[in-house]
């Protein structure tokens, strides 16, 4: 058999796979909106946890972090490690329990809808909704990026194809089974992931003749670039990328919509346990991406390090299930960006902010409607995206994060976090990252850093000022 | 300094110490999650 028709095969049974869960999905939903954005609150541990791996970590990770690897040498594992201990670990310690907690008392299902009620503050509502789905849509062009490439990488087809196989069975099954298909599919795409990511690191070692001969041989060609930390990249350059892809999960929206999904606190404790685990895959990009430097030494563009060790290492059938976990990477972070920009475009800004009366058998139709716009206009600027939106893109991430970032952790743990504290400090950290893009990354400082900076010292001095008397966080 | 001196499989400390960070942070979830259940 050719291996054309191998990956095709392989990737036929994974699509059919999940449409199928699309379809079930659907017939389990209620059809509320709670039903069709958070799954009614329903979710058990083990989809919970990995679903949140799946949507964390995108195909720009696997293809991208080997990228790193390759480039910056096996320092860059720290990045993996970070994003277990803060990105994972400490997220759900520290806002799992709360945010649950305070969802469930506050009936809220949204990111801005807690904001909202919070603070009893509209206006954070509607901000922080406008944020989300204006930026969540560009990551997920970015997203859509990287899935295509992938294709074009690792199966030689064009681009576009790419984009078409992928991006519509996406919007299908998220427009049909809403958040329960996003995190059924998440979790099937999450062991997808663990499972080609195994395989591909087994192949590598294996190769170099074991781990101790990986590192020796990796030593002889330059022991301090790529293999001893900091490495090529620096403390600065590292450290300051870590930060920003572990901390930034914080303000997460499409993350953090796990905390308020899962069933219950208790079943909350084993999904941080399972989530943990599952995210130190995150481990693995970076050190097959290192590892590539052995065999392929002179590689010109280092996003070529993984497809490079597939082709090489892995026998057709491997290498389809390999393209496949890519594609699942890709597909699951594409899916819940899709679902959080959905409820901040039409359960914030249509129904809430402009209060439209919506039946919840409407709101369930025009929810379905837009979340498939979205991503059909993702879609179309994927096909060819201007060159902003790329500059765009690598903020994303840092806008969100330092608009919501503060007001939610402050609003989970400090009872006179106010009013005024959090809508300020939305504008003064989005307008801080978006201002440093426009100019150009001053200092060679990522926009991330000085947004969350300048949001956290006015959200302090803010509420300082004007503390909140009343509260409801306990 | 020790931490730039090989440990496993001729691995730098430093550069293991990530895989150490890793698999501790599981095991300090795994820990995090039996000391809450304890207090329930």
């Amino acid at each position: 058999m050719s291996p054309t028709i191998i990956y095709a095969l392989v990737l036929f049974f994974y699509l059919a796979s999940l449409f199928v869960i699309g379809v079930l999905t659907s017939a389990r939903m209620k059809r509320s909106a709670e039903g069709f954005y958070l799954g009614s609150r329903s979710l058990g541990p083990w989809v919970t946890a990995f679903s949140f791996v799946a949507a964390y970590f995108s195909s720009v990770v696997i293809i991208g972090g080997g990228g790193f690897g390759y480039k910056y040498g096996m320092a860059t594992i720290w990045i993996g490690a970070t994003n277990v201990l803060i990105g994972t670990l400490l997220a759900w310690i520290v806002l799992g329990l709360r945010t649950r907690a305070l969802t469930a008392r506050l009936n809220s299902i949204t990111l801005p809808d807690l904001f909202a009620k919070r603070y009893d503050s509209p206006e954070a509502r509607f901000y922080s909704a406008l944020i989300i789905g204006i930026f969540l849509l560009i990551y997920s062009v970015s997203v859509l990026q990287g899935m295509g490439h992938s294709f074009a990488i690792l199966m030689d087809l064009p681009y576009i194809y790419g984009l078409l196989i992928s991006g519509i069975i996406i919007i299908v099954y998220v427009a049909l089974g809403g958040y329960l298909a996003v995190v059924w599919t998440g979790f099937l795409q999450a062991w997808i992931m663990i499972f080609s990511l195994l395989l591909l690191t087994a192949a590598a070692v294996a190769r170099a003749g074991g781990l101790a001969q990986l590192f020796s041989r990796l030593a002889a060609i330059d022991q301090g670039r790529f293999v001893q930390t900091p490495g090529e990249w620096g403390w600065a350059g590292l450290l300051s990328y870590a930060a920003i892809v572990s901390f930034g999960v914080w303000g997460m929206p499409q993350l953090v919509s796990r905390f308020y999904s899962i069933k219950s606190v208790k079943v909350l404790k084993l999904g941080t346990v399972l989530a943990t685990i599952g995210a130190t895959m995150a481990l693995l990009p970076y050190f097959n991406g290192a590892a590539t430097r052995l065999f392929f030494p002179d590689l010109a563009n280092s996003d070529q390090a993984i497809p490079s060790l597939v082709k090489s290492s892995l026998s057709p059938f491997f290498g389809a299930i390999f393209l496949t976990g890519v594609v699942a990477a890709g597909m699951s972070t594409f899916a819940a960006v899709l679902i959080t920009a959905a409820s901040a475009i039409v359960k914030d800004l249509i129904r809430d902010s402009f209060q439209t009366s919506l039946s919840a058998e409407r709101e369930v139709l025009i929810s379905r409607l837009v979340a498939a716009a979205i991503g059909i206009i993702a879609f179309l600027v994927a096909i060819k995206p201007p060159a902003m939106i790329l500059v765009i893109t690598g903020f994303a991430w840092a806008v969100i994060a330092a608009t919501t970032l503060w007001p939610y952790l402050f609003g989970l743990y400090w009872q006179r976090a106010s009013r005024p504290a959090a809508f300020t400090s939305m504008l003064a950290g989005s307008l801080t990252a978006l201002l440093w893009m426009a100019l150009k990354n001053p200092l060679k400082i990522h926009g991330f850093i000085p947004g969350i900076v300048v949001s956290l010292v006015w959200f302090v001095l803010i509420t300082l000022i004007f503390p909140e008397k009343r509260t409801n966080i306990q | 300094m020790i931490i730039f001196m090989n440990g496993p499989f001729h691995c730098p400390w430093l550069t293991f110490a990530a895989v150490l960070v890793a698999f501790g942070s599981v095991l300090a979830a795994i820990i995090w999650a039996l000391l809450n259940r304890l207090e329930e």
